[in-house]
């Protein structure tokens, strides 16, 4: 063969495979599901899988693969004797088919020569079973039950990434000898009156495979390395800061250009002695030449200054517009864009659920038990990533529900229910961010008193607890490793390290479980996960000044209590909801920070209700900031495991702020021995880290000013518009400094100081003079009037001001 | 440069066909198709110059997909198809039916030995196929007739040749016009008729069976030695020259090919001359190349009612056209008047 063929024929290979994949998936599925379709169904199946057989025989022609063709063509024969209903499907056929596409799948996976052509001559061996069947051993079918076909063991359809499985093949006879696989065996269905024709049978009502029709074709693959969609996701998910950046920008920006309001409204009250003053300035008087000239100068300066900051108004709005425009376009690209790209990592759960009809047949072969496996919700997009975490846990609890939950059928007989034990895995959707993944049996139940049993044993619990423990908390128990009533240890279960894995994986995707049970009824467990990663929905609080973040998921319901609803119960706060007793600990303390002291003492508080698979619990926080979904950035290496925190996300502001743990929140709360809180009382002295401040000036603008800067540095600020007004605040209110104006009406800054200084109580008040006016002959009457501070404001600037108010206090 | 458009589900074909076609200078694969809908959007964006088409498609299969393009944007259409599956060589005769010219085998890929030569015979039939000219089709129902040809289609044959047996040859184009001539037939022939259909090996059963389900009288596959009987068509199976013996048998001969086929239609028609003579009738359909144009002639100077398939029917007109000219052609007729000619010789 020339260099290019060559070339060519593994390039083809590499497509074979793919397409050969699809078709065989294909075959399986609608193999598995054969049984139980409606007579009117069967047909388009039927012709599905004999199209499906058709095809790959023709694509494995083109690659030569002999045996594969060979193989697929006696399929193609026998289903289109099964077309012209000259033979009817029976679960020897079935098992003989599955056996054909499990060897096929298995030759497809080696790479090694040897083993292919090892592998080859079984599949030779298929092909002449096959054909004999096809060609009239239908007939005798009784001798050929008794044939040995050459099996293997149960085979998943992963990709590339399964190893040569080696040549161990067990001779295990499929559909067993007992099957008198006649003619006129109708397509199984349950009949326990019948001795059974099969020990081992899978009844599938699983997910209907594709209609006759709508098989889709192998289109071209690209082949890309997960990791590159991963940071690619990152990246954009990245562009999202750049959305709350620029709101934040906008923000700001429209903030500072709310100045200009009352700049304008000054404007206009000025006008009058403007005027007045352009007035005079005309008039031939006799006024002194260098007054007039002064004068004139600084109306010039007026005017020009007032046209410049008219400019800057103008500019800046036009700039805010022009942010607010952008903003709103940048918003749609980057959302967009994030929603194209999550959905490459979105992909229906039936790729996850796809490997359980054959799981479940196989251990059902296995374990001797007949399951009624009921497969629902495959078309629900879930986050790829969470997809990939799940496939485990979700294998372990369907295995352990095939092994351990469902009984024999002699058993279920015996405890009348019926013959084929029931496994349920439905997954629903939640809401718009959560969904759920059901797997139930109507099989054994949970032995609640084994498990504590186990739990006693093994030094979990004490004998004491055990007794007194409530059935979540038992059912919880089935979660901590070690921990398994199967009194035997089978190849599948038993090892009792799965279910913590199961809950740890399901924790980890910050999801939760909850289980149910019924003895000898049924076990039910719930698994509830975010429906992608990376972006969670929360809750931002507040608490003192600080911010937190708790994931939705976890969150049942956030509350108003009237502070007289909260019972302290031995030492511990409680609060009742929904027909229950709950802990109540504040967030503060939880998280292990300092009390903050409020200012006014709420009457009420507000209560998250905070639950996961095993309790419930209330944290109390001050303020409820906002519900949104946020950007979570895991933490690295070195922060892998923080009490209470579990990862970061960062608002639009730039601030960080911690998402936090709902399991270890709540643990917390059940340890927390909080102290007893007085909550009717008013506050007292105010803490240390709270100052008050009064301001006062009569120019709303200088308040505000004012008021602004003192606040961003932590003090507690009130206003007062004169010096009178400024009297009655300090004496009804505790102040640590009065920063005040020197010019106002019914009361100046002198007079004010002055006053200050006579009262009792008032006297040792630090006051700060912050005046336009500068000459030293005001500097020393304010010092006279007793002021501790005299700023001028043309020299204003903030961080003077602050080091000033911080000496004195 | 010839552009083409290949239409199949399989990604494996798909990538075989372009790489097959596109090692030859002169093809270039100007776009791919998954189903047969997409065949039909792309003919009319790319308009290529011809379409290899798989019959099993999923949306819409390749005999609907050929009706369509046919009917709106017709071009060269061949169905490649695999001869394993009598379904699928049925929908492709159905295909031939509606307007595609050419059944070609699905090639095995590099590291079949016969990889080199099948892709040849690929490139070579694309090549070929490419130059025919096709008109709309609008096919309505079975019943629809092509134009009939005035002149020498309204000769009716005189009375008292009596003959004894037919020999048909075609190529490309054949099957089609053989069908429809035997749609029309009468039950009751009373000669019978030996085809050699030029076909890909592998498809001749098919081509039989697909025959068979219109035709007025049963079509069989020749066996060697068996005794012909009356109003019965017997096609030559692949590989051999079928051959008129003395005894009114049939003679499948192993010898060489005849201008390069096997079965040859010019070792029909001379067994016919060396056994039936004047007694016989000969008809050359649509087909490529000068297969039993000579002999054809041979027929006709020692008596024998010589036929063609009328040019403006024809797909191909190599055969009867080489016919013609030699003069070898008593009459060139429609198919239609083929069919009434057949069915006055009782």
């Amino acid at each position: 063969m020339s260099p290019q063929n060559e070339e060519f024929l593994k390039r083809l290979r590499a497509t074979f495979r793919i397409e050969a994949r699809e078709h065989l998936e294909t075959i399986s599925a609608s193999l598995l599901g054969l049984d139980s379709l409606a007579p009117q169904e069967i047909t388009g199946t039927v012709e599905l899988i004999f199209r499906e057989a058709h095809s790959l025989k023709g694509a494995a022609r083109a690659v030569n693969e002999n045996e594969i063709e060979l193989v697929c063509q006696y399929i193609e024969s026998i289903f289109s004797l099964l077309k012209k209903s000259e033979i009817s499907y029976s679960p020897y056929i079935k098992d003989m088919l599955i056996s054909a596409v499990d060897l096929m799948t298995i030759y497809m996976n080696l790479t090694e020569p040897e083993d292919q052509k090892a592998h080859g001559k079984d599949l030779k061996n298929l092909a002449e079973q096959l054909k004999s069947f096809a060609e009239g051993g239908h007939q005798v079918a009784g001798v050929h039950a008794h044939k040995e076909i050459p099996s293997h063991r149960p085979v998943e359809m992963t990709g590339e990434k399964t190893p040569p499985v080696k040549r161990e093949l067990k001779k295990v006879v499929i559909g067993s000898a007992r099957v008198p696989a006649a003619k006129t065996q109708p397509v199984s269905a349950e009949k326990p009156a019948e001795p059974r024709p099969a020990p081992a049978e899978t009844i599938l009502p699983a997910e209907k495979p594709a209609t006759a029709t709508e098989r889709e074709s192998v289109r071209e693959t690209l082949r890309i390395a997960s990791e590159k969609i991963d940071t690619l996701l990152l990246k954009t998910e990245e562009l999202l800061n750049i959305k709350l950046m620029i709101g934040e920008y906008e923000k700001q920006l429209n903030d500072s250009l709310f100045y200009f309001q009352p700049w304008k409204k000054e404007w206009e009250k000025i006008q009058t002695e403007l005027r007045y003053l352009k007035n005079r300035i005309s008039l031939n008087d006799g006024m002194d030449y260098r007054d007039k000239k002064a004068i004139t100068e600084i109306l010039n300066y007026i005017d020009w200054n007032h046209s410049l900051v008219f400019v800057v108004d103008s500019k800046l709005s036009k700039s805010a517009k022009d942010l607010a425009r952008t903003r709103h376009s940048v918003s749609q690209m980057i959302d967009s864009t994030l929603t194209d790209v999550k959905d490459i990592m979105m992909m229906p759960a039936s790729s996850m659920l796809s490997i359980l009809p054959k799981m479940v047949y196989d251990i059902s072969r296995e374990l001797g038990k007949v399951v009624d496996l009921d497969i629902k919700g495959g078309d629900i997009e879930i986050d790829r990533r969470i997809l990939d975490e799940l496939k485990d846990p979700l294998i372990h609890l369907v295995r352990n529900a095939a092994d351990h939950g469902l009984e024999k059928p002699e058993i279920r007989l015996r405890r009348k229910k019926s013959g084929a034990g029931k496994l349920r895995v439905i997954l629903s959707n939640i809401d718009s961010s959560k969904f759920e993944i059901l797997v139930e049996d109507d099989g054994n139940g949970i032995d609640v008193e084994r498990v504590k049993e186990k739990a006693v044993k093994n030094g979990l619990i004490t004998q004491k607890e055990a007794f007194e423990m409530s059935l979540t908390d038992a059912y919880a128990l089935i979660f901590k490793s070690d921990i398994s009533t199967s009194p035997v240890i089978t190849d599948l279960s038993g090892r009792g390290l799965g279910m913590s894995i199961v809950l740890e994986k399901v924790e980890k995707l910050g999801g939760n479980i909850i289980t149910e049970s019924e003895p000898e009824k049924f076990t039910r467990f719930r698994l509830i996960l975010p429906l992608s990663v990376a972006t969670l929905r929360g809750v931002l609080v507040k608490t003192g000044e600080d911010h937190y973040v708790i994931p939705s998921s976890g969150v049942e319901k956030v509350l108003r209590v009237k502070n007289n609803e909260i019972k302290s119960v031995e030492n511990k706060e409680t609060v009742f909801y929904s027909g229950k007793t709950i802990p109540l600990a504040p967030l503060r303390g939880l998280l292990e920070l300092p009390d903050t002291h409020r200012k006014e003492e709420p009457v009420h508080t507000n209560v998250m209700v905070l639950f996961n698979s095993e309790n419930m619990v209330g944290v109390s926080f001050d303020e409820l900031v906002d519900e949104a979904e946020f950007l979570i950035k895991p933490f690295n290496r070195q922060l892998q495991r923080i009490r209470n925190v579990s990862a970061a996300t960062v608002l639009g502001s730039g601030q960080i702020v911690p998402v936090l743990n709902i399991s270890d929140l709540i643990k917390s709360s059940l340890e927390f021995a909080g102290e007893l809180r007085v909550r009717s009382k008013a506050a007292e002295q105010p803490s240390r880290e709270e100052h008050n401040i009064l301001v006062v000036d009569d120019s709303i603008t200088s308040r505000m000013l004012l008021k602004d800067i003192l606040e961003s540095a932590g003090y507690n600020v009130k206003v007062a518009i004169d010096g009178v007004e400024a009297l009655t605040a300090l004496r009804s209110d505790k102040y640590h400094a009065v920063v005040t104006d020197i010019e106002m009406p019914r009361m100046n800054g002198f007079e004010l100081t002055y006053q200050i200084r006579k009262e009792e109580k008032l006297k040792n008040t630090p006051v700060v003079l912050v005046t336009a006016l500068s000459s030293p002959e005001d500097r020393e009457r304010g010092i006279e009037a007793g002021a501790d501070a005299y700023i001028v404001k043309s020299s204003f600037d903030q961080s003077n001001l602050l080091d000033i108010v911080e000496r004195l206090i | 440069m010839i552009r083409v458009l290949i239409a199949d589900d399989s990604a494996v074909s798909r990538d075989l066909l372009s790489y097959i076609l596109e090692s030859d200078p002169g093809i270039k694969v100007v776009g791919t198709a998954v189903n047969g809908k997409e065949a039909v959007d792309l003919v009319k964006e790319l308009q290529p110059d011809i379409i290899t088409m798989d019959i099993e498609m999923p949306v819409m299969d390749g005999v609907e997909a050929t009706r369509r393009i046919m009917a709106n944007n017709p071009l060269p259409i061949i169905i490649v198809s695999s001869f394993w599956n009598t379904a699928d060589v049925n929908l492709s005769f159905r295909a031939l039916e509606i307007g595609a010219i050419a059944i070609a085998d699905k090639p095995k890929g590099p590291g079949a030995p016969e990889f080199e030569a099948e892709s040849k015979k690929l490139i070579k039939t694309v090549k070929l196929m490419s130059e025919i000219r096709v008109v709309k089709r609008i096919y309505k129902h079975k019943q629809e007739s092509i134009k009939s040809v005035t002149g020498a289609a309204g000769k009716a044959m005189p009375p008292e040749r009596s003959i004894k047996i037919a020999g048909i040859g075609a190529s490309t184009g054949g099957p089609q016009v053989l069908e429809k001539i035997l749609r029309g037939i009468r039950k009751d022939l009373s000669i019978p008729l030996l085809v050699v259909q030029h076909i890909t090996p592998g498809f001749t059963q098919g081509f039989i069976t697909w025959m068979n389900q219109s035709s007025g009288i049963p079509v069989k596959l020749a066996e060697h030695n068996e005794k012909l009987k009356g109003g019965v068509c017997y096609v030559a199976p692949d590989h051999k020259h079928m051959l008129l013996e003395s005894g009114w048998r049939v003679y499948l001969s192993d010898g060489p090919p005849l201008n390069s086929h096997r079965p040859s239609v010019s070792a029909l028609f001379g067994s016919l001359l060396k056994e039936a003579g004047a007694g016989a009738m000969a008809v050359l359909l649509s087909g490529m190349g000068k297969d039993g144009a000579q002999e054809m002639k041979k027929l006709r100077d020692a008596g024998a009612t010589t036929v063609i398939q009328n040019q403006e029917s024809c797909i191909i007109f190599g055969m009867p056209g080489e016919a013609k000219k030699l003069g070898g052609a008593e009459f060139e007729l429609t198919p239609d008047r083929i069919t009434d000619y057949l069915n006055q010789l009782n």
